[in-house]
């Protein structure tokens, strides 16, 4: 189980987080939507210690993880993967190297045993004979794709996921739905997904969390969330240019 | 009191190139190079891992560092030799007739004490030291260096290392080579131009340059080393803002490391000079 508490996180004279509380359970797929800019982003890299909070607890296995040493943070980490907004593939390796890299660096794998799973979790994501071509040589969709691979490639406990569907077609966007349903089904494990894409949200989540003006501001199963009284999450669902959130 | 050093150096900084922020990035270079000596020392203690992750990223730098560097290295190199021994020689003639055949003692010198690592250190600060910079610089701004670290990979080290000692042994390297093409660019315009003997010319090198010259002259090619690629590192590291936060990140790294390069080596020279 993840619980957050009281995340505070400012940068320069901007706040992003103010307070921010919410608890995944194991096996959980949490959804959160927001608005752009409202620091969905900002709280994952949070969560993995990649941003330093100014305030705030982050608890998992009993251990506050923002109270631990470098190295504790750094064996946290090893625990979870990250699907990364922009894919933040590395540029100067291939796509072999890309998805491999955590399984060379913290596996003691043969290297034909690595390649098997780098095929693997390829094809998971839709593709296959790319693995000797460089980010560079891809689409948007499919360097998304490639670094969800990445993401998976540990078989990570914690998996966050920044905007998965955002920028590939409807069918593989529903292709990764199922992924990503299938990744907790397989394994026990916590999920934490950012999306804009209610679609995707409705289709993944096990309960879909609110984050307005740094805060969580509703948190509820898809079933709830559609049936909402709250004005602020009934604008964001439907999609409204016009409530209680202004544009500006 | 580190804040307040830190304070200390930023306040001194407004006054001196706004926007370089060269004091304050000399202390964080400090600190930065601290902490790579350290990782640098602990990894010695592990063979297997320095094998497995770093000896393949090392050499590949090795060769960007180094091999890709000796063209620009010798051409300058042989140059300046050439200017130098044409300039002195002629100044020498005029002054006291038959005195241009100190030359060869004076331009190998010149190049091994000063000229040598001090020119290739600025010519490897604008070749790679840059590159270094917006490399790093574009992994930051587009999440790379955060990715690494979810992936067991401590940016400042998986990437930091193979620069850090790719630089420090080809540095010298070059160095030498250009003191060995800067004193034969000499010897090319003595004799052809100076119209000296190659046999006096080459006894002047001899007799001029000391085993304690050239050892000099190696420290401080050791010195730049480390303040060029920290200041690289740590201008990349801290990018920020897009493709505009990675042209300043360039200039600042280029500009802050020749600067310090010149100071520090005003200071090696002194403490050189007592012994
Ligand atoms: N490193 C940083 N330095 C300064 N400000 C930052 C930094 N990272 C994020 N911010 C600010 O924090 C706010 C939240 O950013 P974040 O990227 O988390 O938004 P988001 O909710 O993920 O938006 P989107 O849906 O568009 O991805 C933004 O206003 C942004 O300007
Ligand atoms: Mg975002």
């Amino acid at each position: 189980m993840i619980r957050i508490r009281n995340l505070h996180k400012r940068f320069g004279s901007k706040a992003v987080l103010k307070g921010l509380d919410l608890e995944i359970q194991p096996g959980e797929t949490m959804v959160i939507i927001g608005r752009s800019g409202e620091g969905k982003s900002v709280l994952l890299k949070c969560i993995l210690n990649l941003i330093e909070p100014d305030r705030g607890e982050i608890w998992f296995d009993q251990e506050n993880i923002l109270t631990l040493k470098e190295s504790g943070r750094a064996q946290f980490r090893q625990r979870c993967g990250m699907l990364f907004q922009g894919g933040a593939l590395f540029d100067s390796l291939t796509i072999e190297e890309n998805v491999g890299f955590g399984l060379r660096r913290m596996k003691n794998y043969t290297e034909e045993r690595i390649r098997r799973i780098v095929r693997e979790k390829l094809a998971l994501v839709g593709l296959k004979d790319i693995e000797h071509l460089y980010p560079a040589e891809l689409s948007g969709g499919m360097k998304k794709r490639v670094a969800l691979a990445r993401a998976i490639a540990m078989d990570p406990e914690i998996i966050l996921y920044d905007e998965p569907t955002t920028g590939v077609d409807p069918i593989m966007a529903d292709a990764i739905n199922e992924l990503i349903n299938e990744m907790n089904r397989k394994l026990p494990v916590s999920s934490i997904a950012v999306t804009h894409d209610m679609v995707s949200a409705y289709k993944i989540a096990d309960r879909i969390a609110l984050l307005h003006q740094g805060r969580i501001v509703e948190v509820g199963t898809p079933a709830q969330i559609k049936r909402t009284r709250n004005p602020l999450v009934h604008q964001f669902i439907t999609g409204s240019a016009h409530g209680p959130i202004s544009l500006i | 009191m580190n804040r307040r050093i830190m304070q200390g150096l930023i306040f001194l900084d407004k006054f001196w190139d706004p926007g370089m922020n060269i004091v304050e990035d000399m202390g964080r270079v400090f600190l930065l190079s601290g902490r790579l000596l350290r990782a640098i020392f602990k990894l010695m203690l592990q063979p297997v891992r320095l094998r497995d992750f770093y000896l393949r990223p090392i050499l590949e730098q090795m060769v960007r560092v180094g091999v890709n560097s000796i063209p620009v290295v010798i051409t300058t190199a042989l140059f300046t030799g050439m200017v130098l021994a044409i300039q002195t020689g002629v100044t020498m003639e005029s002054k006291i007739a038959g005195s241009s055949i100190f030359i060869g003692n004076i331009v190998s010198l010149s190049l091994v004490r000063e000229l040598g690592p001090v020119l290739t250190a600025l010519l490897v600060t604008g070749r790679v030291g840059s590159a270094i910079a917006a490399e790093i610089g574009s992994m930051k701004i587009t999440e790379q260096i955060d990715a690494l670290r979810t992936l067991a990979a401590e940016p400042v080290e998986y990437l930091g290392i193979p620069r850090f000692v790719a630089m420090l042994v080809m540095l010298p390297v070059l160095t030498v080579l250009a003191d060995v093409l800067g004193t034969m660019g000499g010897w090319m315009v003595s004799s052809l131009y100076l119209e000296i003997s190659s046999t006096v010319y080459w006894d002047g090198v001899r007799s001029g340059v000391e085993s304690l010259d050239i050892l000099s002259g190696l420290i401080k090619s050791l010195f730049f080393a480390a303040i060029l690629c920290i200041f690289a590192l740590h201008r990349g590291f801290s990018t920020q803002g897009g493709a505009v936060g990675v042209g300043r990140a360039t200039t600042s790294a280029v500009v802050n490391a020749s600067i310090t390069i010149l100071i520090v080596d005003y200071f090696l020279a002194q403490t050189f000079a007592l012994f």
